[in-house]
């Protein structure tokens, strides 16, 4: 994959902050990252939430994606994301 | 390269990016200055409230950090009739009442921006925010203001006032993955 691409990946939400944010929760094996991200960034799907991101890379030999974050978590500062394919 | 105004309502007519919620779109007045583009203070005051002696930002307490810091914080409503009073040296949180989204796009030039604070509130001794202040490509929403008072006096913060100024550049080259910056992780996420 060569161009940027949006995604959406399986968040657990909360009320933020603000009105207009969900504090974010995303389980990963390591640990649990978290960041806030305004509520046009998620979209619910049954009883699920999903977090819109921007796939910069597939990795198919690992099958794996690197997913670029609305914005940074607090636990890493990273807005970067390796998830599975 | 910083967009001049003209670049700016350019950019937002061909959707280059967006900021919605501006109140005019001719670049020879408000909220438009030569080279950047007033954002105005939302409705919401958000006041960290007084908790643990220390902050451990590596630690991973269950839903992550972002909810401690959703449930130790009191938000507050203002009004024209009931701005909110900043008292000197303390601390707030609030957002912009425009929304902007910055997409990272490799078909067409990626564009990020800087939020800068007013030379007339920091005359007051008002920050709007302290480092941080980059908007960077493939962010989406309201923008998050830290807000102190350095000043000797309160300072009222009522809704729509402009509060900050957003300065745009465009990203030379499209942002692409760099594994370089993967900050400890050691496998792939899982799923919920």
């Amino acid at each position: 994959m060569n161009a940027p691409k949006i995604g959406w990946i399986p968040v657990q939400i909360s009320p933020g902050a603000l009105s207009s944010e969900w504090a974010i929760a995303i389980h990963t094996g390591d640990k649990d990252l978290s960041l806030f991200a305004d509520k046009s960034q998620v979209m619910q799907v049954g009883d699920a939430h999903q977090l819109r991101v921007t796939i910069m890379a597939i990795d198919e030999g690992n099958h794996t994606q690197t997913v670029l974050l609305p914005s940074e978590c607090f636990e890493n500062g990273s807005r970067w994301l390796i998830l599975p394919v | 390269m910083i967009l001049s105004n003209t670049e700016i309502v350019k950019g937002l007519a061909n959707g280059l990016f967006k900021i919605n919620g501006l109140p005019s779109l001719d670049p020879s007045s408000p909220p438009f200055n030569t080279s950047a583009v007033d954002l105005r203070l939302g409705s919401e005051i958000i006041i960290p409230t007084h908790g643990q002696t220390q902050i451990d930002l590596s630690a991973s307490a269950r839903g992550g950090i972002a909810v401690h810091w959703a449930n130790n914080s009191r938000r507050v409503t203002i009004s024209e009739d009931q701005p909110y009073s900043l008292r000197a040296n303390t601390f707030v949180l609030s957002n912009t009442l425009e929304s902007v989204d910055f997409p990272i796009n490799a078909s067409t030039p990626c564009f990020a921006a800087r939020v800068e604070g007013k030379s007339s509130l920091a005359r007051c001794g008002l920050l709007v925010h302290f480092t941080a202040p980059t908007i960077h490509a493939g962010f989406a929403g309201s923008i998050t203001l830290e807000i102190i008072n350095l000043g000797p006096s309160p300072i009222l913060l009522f809704p729509r006032m402009p509060i900050c100024q957003l300065i745009i550049e465009q990203v030379h080259g499209t942002p692409t993955a760099a594994p370089n910056q993967f900050h400890g992780q050691t496998h792939p996420a899982g799923v919920l």
